[in-house]
């Protein structure tokens, strides 16, 4: 079965580009831009989620996924004393997106409740250039005979097609944050049945990031079908508390009825741990302790780029 | 109640995939047209001899039995078609009867047409496809017998997979009972005219076949 993310390219007519846009990782790499002694206090943040929030010994990972999240949000937001602007910015949560369009003789839809959207008074400038965006016309999306790329997707007969935040304030007009720049996904369930593999993950931050842009677009651009002279890009950032998926959706078209012309362009850099193992309790063996407690193999470059798809758009 | 079959019992627990025998069970919405799949995993299964293959095609996927060498990536055709020339069947696609050569190997035989595949689905039987009469066509079972059905009955080619389920050594009595089968008893029974070897003609063809009955 074509597995998630080759399923949601075919479904959202998009290009996948590896690795982050250049633009981001020169965010992550500037110096100007890290904290004071940033990876002691990532450090920390991981500590506070993982071993002292919780009276009992280990918290579970209901309990740690959405500490350890909005701890890395608060170092992010520190960063405001030194770009003024991120104070635009505006957290929604339990945020109900709906958007509809039409693929290929599919209607398809997006609906349900998102994860924790960042909202900003600024959209973010387009990433990829024009020629980019133009070369993506030789580029034919990956057809799965003799699957259908809608398998696996549940029909319902729908009678209002809705394009827009149902009764959110976030799109109405007068709100001051109005774009879309983040989704943040939280896979907190502590049975990992019910957790959401990171291929899935991956789809699902696609198709919710492509909803929220094509809400976006038919606002600002009318609900005709055409290609983007502004491109709309949405970021999206999932985990699990303890690796991430990190991903920048840019919207070209609204016109996704063919398979041909311009497509969107997706740029996602999956599996990145924070780090690998957050030890409890001490490992013992034969009564001499084999590994002390603590956090193993911290990464700071997934901290890193989880701060520059924060600060993107601002700086 | 009391016991019918003695020596069952105990076992492993297993979890039943539903697998489906009409191989030519089209999708709901989808026309009755010959129609590809495409394999996507091969894997053990519990419940019985053979292997069963995931297979998606349209929007739905199904369990099947898979044949032998069947991979992952492999696409299948099954078709209702009977056409004048008898069609080069690869291995594991499913076509009626009539459409077949005489003399493939085919597995997964239904006896009445839509019915479902009932024979041959054991690991590494085959039946072969004898000839071809006016409208029915005569299969040999595993067990060399023979068997008359409609030429419109589905089968698929080729041997089922698992060949080498019955070079399989069980090892210990352990085993046996993780596959439900209790021991024997050890009473000494003197073996009657049931026992040995017997050498008899093959019995009749069997027919599911209505002819018309011929008015007296």
């Amino acid at each position: 079965v074509p597995a998630g993310v080759r399923q949601a390219l075919w479904l959202t007519k998009t290009k996948l580009v590896q690795g982050l846009p250049a633009r981001v990782l020169s965010i992550a790499e500037e110096p100007s831009n890290l904290l004071e002694d940033q990876e002691e206090r990532a450090r920390r943040a991981i500590s506070r989620a993982r071993f002292w929030d919780t009276t009992e010994v280990a918290p579970k990972r209901e309990n740690y996924c959405p500490v350890l999240f909005e701890e890395l949000l608060h170092l992010c937001r520190v960063m405001t004393m030194k770009h003024p602007s991120l104070a635009k910015r505006m957290l929604a949560r339990n945020y109900r997106i709906a958007a509809t369009w039409e693929r290929e003789s599919f209607l398809l839809q997006v609906r349900g409740l998102n994860g924790i959207l960042l909202n900003s008074m600024a959209p973010i400038p387009p990433v990829a250039s024009r020629d980019e965006v133009a070369a993506t016309e030789e580029h034919t999306l990956e057809t799965f005979y003799p699957i259908l790329p809608t398998i696996d997707l549940q029909e319902v007969t729908v009678y209002r097609e809705l394009d827009d935040t149902g009764k959110s304030s976030s799109f109405r007009d007068g709100y001051p944050y109005c774009h879309p720049h983040t989704l943040y996904f939280l896979e907190s369930a502590n049975i990992r049945t019910n957790r959401f593999r990171p291929e899935q993950l991956r789809a699902k931050m696609m198709m919710f990031a492509f909803g929220n842009a094509l809400a976006k677009a038919k606002m600002l651009y009318g609900n005709d079908p055409k290609v983007l002279e502004q491109p709309v890009v949405v970021q999206s950032v999932g985990t699990d508390g303890e690796v991430f998926q990190f991903m920048v959706f840019q919207l070209n078209t609204t016109d996704l009825v063919s398979s041909d012309g311009i497509k969107n362009l997706v740029w996602i850099d999956s599996d990145q741990p924070l780090y690998e193992k957050a030890q409890c309790v001490p490992e013992i063996k034969k009564r001499v302790v084999t590994k002390p407690a603590g956090i193993y193999g911290f990464q700071p470059d997934t901290f890193k780029k989880f701060l520059a798809l924060y600060l993107h758009g601002t700086v | 109640g009391r016991i019918r079959v003695r020596g069952i019992g105990g076992g492993h627990k297993r979890r039943y995939r539903m697998v489906d025998f009409q191989r030519l069970r089209y999708e709901e919405g989808a026309p009755a047209a010959p129609f590809e799949e495409k394999v996507i995993n091969v894997r053990y299964d519990p419940c019985r001899s053979a292997d069963i293959a995931l297979v998606a095609g349209g929007n739905r996927k199904r369990w099947i039995v898979a044949t032998e060498n069947m991979q992952p990536g492999d696409i299948l055709k099954n078709s209702a078609h009977i056409g004048r020339m008898a069609v080069l069947a690869n291995e594991g696609d499913a076509y009626p009867l009539g459409a077949l050569p005489v003399g493939t190997l085919i597995c997964n035989l239904e006896s009445h047409p839509g019915k479902g595949a009932q024979y041959i689905r054991a690991a590494g039987t085959c039946g072969v496809l004898l000839r071809k009469v006016n409208g029915t066509a005569i299969v040999q079972l595993p067990s060399k017998r023979h068997m008359q059905v409609l030429e419109t009955c589905v089968a698929t080619v080729g041997r089922v997979s698992n060949v080498d389920h019955n070079k399989r050594v069980i090892g210990k009595a352990g085993r046996n009972r993780w596959l439900g089968k209790r021991p024997h008893t050890g009473l000494w029974h003197r073996k009657g005219g049931w026992a040995g070897r017997k050498i008899k003609p093959l019995p009749p063809m069997k027919s599911y076949v209505n002819l018309p009955r011929i008015a007296a």
